[in-house]
């Protein structure tokens, strides 16, 4: 049976993709499938709270879960 | 002089200079203008990753810094926290430049909200550079806390106002004996050469290099006037004096006719 495809909320904006169980490591696999950015050097909060990378494997996302994938930038 | 090396986390640092990497007209110019402003410590913003660039920002860099993230548009105790765990976590280090401002207009330094952030990023093991107002009390009671280095604005963010009130940086220079270095507000050279001058351990900009006509040049003479700032300091720069003191002596003078 095809999944039905989830959206969730990434930075800011919806984001739809299928999973069938949704974690985080997959879910920010998917999100960086669209660019040519690694995962290494980003960071991640889920509803304002920092996800340490090596919990992301378990970390388990609900749909309106709220979800911020920053990097470093230019700043003063 | 004896070699006077910058301590920072017990690394230390030839350069005094801290450069932000905003606003420059594009990455060549920005990491030349870094190159010849030998700044061995950049700052940084974390912000939402954009999938459409081709790149990491870190990856521009020609060179390896030392990496000083910031809480730059923070308004609250709770988005500072959050985005400096996020640059830690990101950049694996536990250094932060804490910026809480009040509003959008003047950029100024909330100090009530700064005061408990600081605190609480202090107790997190954050070693915090912690950008503030000049207010001498404030000063001191950040170092007190446990901040690394104490970084006072001379006038508003990307003002190039330069000193607006040297009579409250000389208060905390004399009150504050840990590293202060003065972050906002630098507009020429001589500004940044006049708070060396005062003792001030370092000085922290990027605008008045950024949107200068020429910022590899200007990045340049900033360089030469932290250094030349501190070379005066450290070489003890003569009293002042309300009236004359004669550098020729009158005595052997042929006559007085």
């Amino acid at each position: 049976m095809k999944n039905l495809k989830n959206k969730y909320f990434i930075n800011g904006k919806n984001f739809s993709c299928e999973l069938k169980e949704p974690y985080l490591e997959d879910l920010i696999e998917i999100f960086l499938n669209k660019s040519s950015l690694k995962e290494s050097k980003i960071a991640v909060a889920v509803n304002n709270q920092m996800i340490e990378r090596y919990k992301w494997k378990k970390k388990k996302i609900n749909f309106q879960d709220k979800i911020e994938i920053v990097a470093p930038f230019f700043g003063g | 002089m004896k070699s006077d090396y910058l301590v920072i986390d017990g690394k230390k640092f030839n350069s005094r200079l801290i450069m932000g990497t905003s606003l420059y007209p594009n990455l060549d110019v920005m990491n030349k203008s870094l190159e010849i402003s030998e700044t061995q410590i950049i700052t940084v913003a974390i912000r939402r990753l954009n999938l459409s660039s081709k790149g990491f920002f870190l990856d521009q860099l020609n060179k390896d810094y030392y990496f000083l993230p910031n809480t730059a548009g923070c308004f609250t105790q709770k988005e500072a926290i959050l985005t400096a765990e996020l640059a830690r976590e990101t950049l694996q280090t536990n250094w932060i430049k804490l910026e809480l401002i009040s509003d959008k207009e003047m950029l100024l330094p909330d100090p009530i909200e700064l005061f408990d952030t600081c605190k609480s990023l202090v107790k997190k093991n954050f070693r915090v550079f912690v950008y503030c107002s000049d207010d001498p009390i404030l000063c001191k009671r950040l170092e007190d806390l446990g901040s690394e280095i104490v970084m006072p604005l001379v006038s508003p963010i990307g003002s190039g106002l330069g000193v607006r009130n040297e009579h409250n940086l000389e208060i905390i220079r004399r009150i504050c004996s840990g590293k202060i270095f003065v972050d906002a507000g630098i507009g020429k050279p001589s500004d940044a050469s006049r708070i060396m001058e005062m003792g001030f351990d370092g000085v922290l900009l990027n605008s008045s290099v950024a949107r200068s006509l020429d910022p590899i040049n200007m990045a340049n003479a900033m360089k030469l006037a932290v250094i030349s700032g501190r070379l005066g300091y450290k070489s003890g720069i003569i009293e002042r004096r309300n009236m004359a003191s004669e550098s020729t002596s009158f005595k052997g003078k042929i006559s007085n006719f």
